[in-house]
């Protein structure tokens, strides 16, 4: 079983009474490209702040390299190998491109030097424009060198993608790709863009209301769920119960629509069992995971 | 990397507190020519008077510096929008002490800074005085005057991490007002009244440190600064 770089268990947060986080558990193997999903408010940026300290917990227990990130010594640790991308990406606006480069190259010991000249060459920064003069598409390739170029072990985007335009984007999903896969870095990132996430992820948490929903290998999600169209003859079946698998049901007119994500075979012959079904099936795609299981929940 | 991130942030509003603590030394004397020598028997008006400005050198520079660091950036107080480069710091790999101490630490210095011109200051305003002032009771002012400020530094620092930035920055020159009034027109003991040693107890006619005073003052700064950082530390972000 691979190391797990990111640990949390029962982690639980609220904001003036209000649940941000309701037991979350997540597990993020070393090495793997993580996607952590969810609505607007689900509780994603809360998670990533517990993680590098800047929150603490309710209740539960998160881990970063097996340290806790809520004590102090612990937290400095961790940072240190950590690259942060937050979701405003907000930097100092009296510094130019040039005096934040060098100013975060002072804490980390491990600077990238060959990623920075690289970066600062693919993303065409201006290293004498101060920072508010950036457009917002290169002000997140800047956060995105700072994080990258720290050494990390551990990268945590939140929105990384957000203000970059469609080749810059896929410039960017490469890069990690590569550095994950040449640096044996493990990148956490959470995105509303679900087609970034599906290209890239090897695993995936879907978070809503504060909870993991659905949670593991994107693969074996997309081995194991199978979306399900059944059109019924003249009159659906009264008090048909699917059997086990059938999660995510949803039924408009004679129509049913099913994301089975488990034991397909068993809801299959079940639908077919009706006299005048007609049965589809349709392999799924993130974005249908994504919407069934948040649609429900 | 913290002090030159931190000096950035208050270059600009340091020179602003320069500019406001030399105000005094460049109009005063147009106005103030004639005022007594330090033997003569309007001695308590001209103590008076260099108390007052004492004050405004040792009150009132602080705010203008705190002022410049939160026009600038936040670091003790988070808030959405153009501060919230916040995040950026606290995902860097020091303690907040480290970030505190920086902040506090780079405030109090450039206060020294900015107080140098206390001392002198006197001498432009108040010519006769020269006479009887030794390079050594300019010494032992600009080092009373710095206790005494870095105690509203620290009234500012406390204030930062709970209030917005134009707030604290009124509410520390207001707090500097209540505190002088409070000391001057109650009868408090001599070493709680820090106020007098820029005024009538300073080294320029005492000739001599106001050790109680400045301990007194010091202490308390210590107290407000423990304060701030315990907010610090707890704060979420």
């Amino acid at each position: 079983m691979n190391e797990l770089v990111i640990e949390t268990h029962e982690l639980r947060k609220s904001f003036k009474g209000q649940p941000a986080l309701a037991g979350l558990n997540l597990q993020v193997p070393a090495g793997s490209i993580f996607g952590f999903l969810g609505r607007n408010g689900a509780g994603k940026t809360t998670t990533i702040k517990t993680l590098i300290g800047l929150l603490r917990p309710d209740s539960g227990d998160a881990r970063v390299f097996g340290l806790m990130p809520g004590d102090s010594s612990a937290g400095i640790l961790i940072r240190r190998r950590i690259g942060y991308v937050a979701e405003d990406k907000e930097l100092y606006p009296y510094m130019t491109v040039a005096q934040i480069i060098r100013f975060t190259r002072g804490f980390f010991p491990r600077w990238r030097d060959d990623l920075e000249q690289r970066y600062l060459k693919m993303f065409e920064l201006p290293l004498n424009r101060k920072i508010p003069d950036l457009s917002k598409g290169t002000r997140s390739k800047l956060v995105l060198l700072l994080a990258i170029c720290r050494g990390a072990d551990l990268l945590i985007l939140d929105e990384p993608s957000d203000g970059l335009d469609p080749v810059s984007v896929r410039d960017m999903l490469r890069e990690l790709v590569a550095l994950a896969g040449s640096e044996a870095i493990t990148i956490f990132f959470s995105s509303h863009q679900l087609e970034e996430v599906e290209q890239i992820a090897d695993s995936v948490c879907i978070i809503d209301r504060g909870a993991a929903v659905v949670a593991g290998s994107l693969d074996d999600m997309k081995t194991q769920y199978q979306r399900l169209r059944v059109v019924f003859g003249e009159q659906l079946p009264a008090g048909i119960r699917w059997g086990e698998g059938a999660d995510y049901v949803r039924q408009e007119g004679r129509t049913v629509e099913i994301l089975a994500t488990h034991n397909v075979e068993d809801i299959l012959n079940q639908a077919r069992s009706v006299p005048g079904a007609s049965v589809e099936r349709f392999p799924v795609t993130l974005k249908d995971i994504f919407l069934e299981t948040v649609r429900s929940n | 990397m913290l002090w030159y991130k931190g000096w950035l942030e208050t270059r600009f509003k340091a020179l602003f507190a320069f500019m406001y603590a030399v105000f005094p030394v460049v109009f005063l004397p147009l106005t103030e020519r004639n005022l007594a020598p330090a033997s003569h028997p309007a001695m308590p008006a001209l103590q008076h008077t260099i108390g007052f400005l004492g004050f405004y050198w040792a009150a009132f520079g602080p705010p203008m510096m705190l002022a410049g660091s939160g026009i600038k950036t936040q670091t003790l107080r988070s808030q959405r929008g153009v501060h919230s480069s916040m995040l950026y710091t606290l995902s860097l790999p020091v303690s907040r002490l480290r970030l505190f101490l920086t902040r506090a630490g780079l405030g109090f210095g450039e206060l020294a800074a900015v107080l140098l011109i206390a001392p002198l200051g006197i001498l432009v305003i108040f010519p006769t005085m020269r006479p009887n002032v030794t390079p050594r009771d300019l010494f032992e002012y600009w080092i009373a005057a710095l206790a005494c400020g870095i105690f509203f530094c620290s009234v500012g620092v406390l204030f930062s991490t709970f209030l917005d930035d134009l707030t604290q920055n009124w509410s520390s020159m207001a707090a500097s007002i209540f505190f002088w009034w409070a000391l001057t027109n109650s009868h408090v003991p001599a070493p709680l009244d820090i106020f007098n040693v820029i005024g009538a107890n300073a080294p320029l006619f005492t000739h001599s440190l106001p050790w109680a005073q400045m301990g007194v003052a010091i202490a308390a700064a210590a107290i407000l600064c423990t304060a701030a950082f315990t907010i610090v530390r707890a704060r979420e972000y």
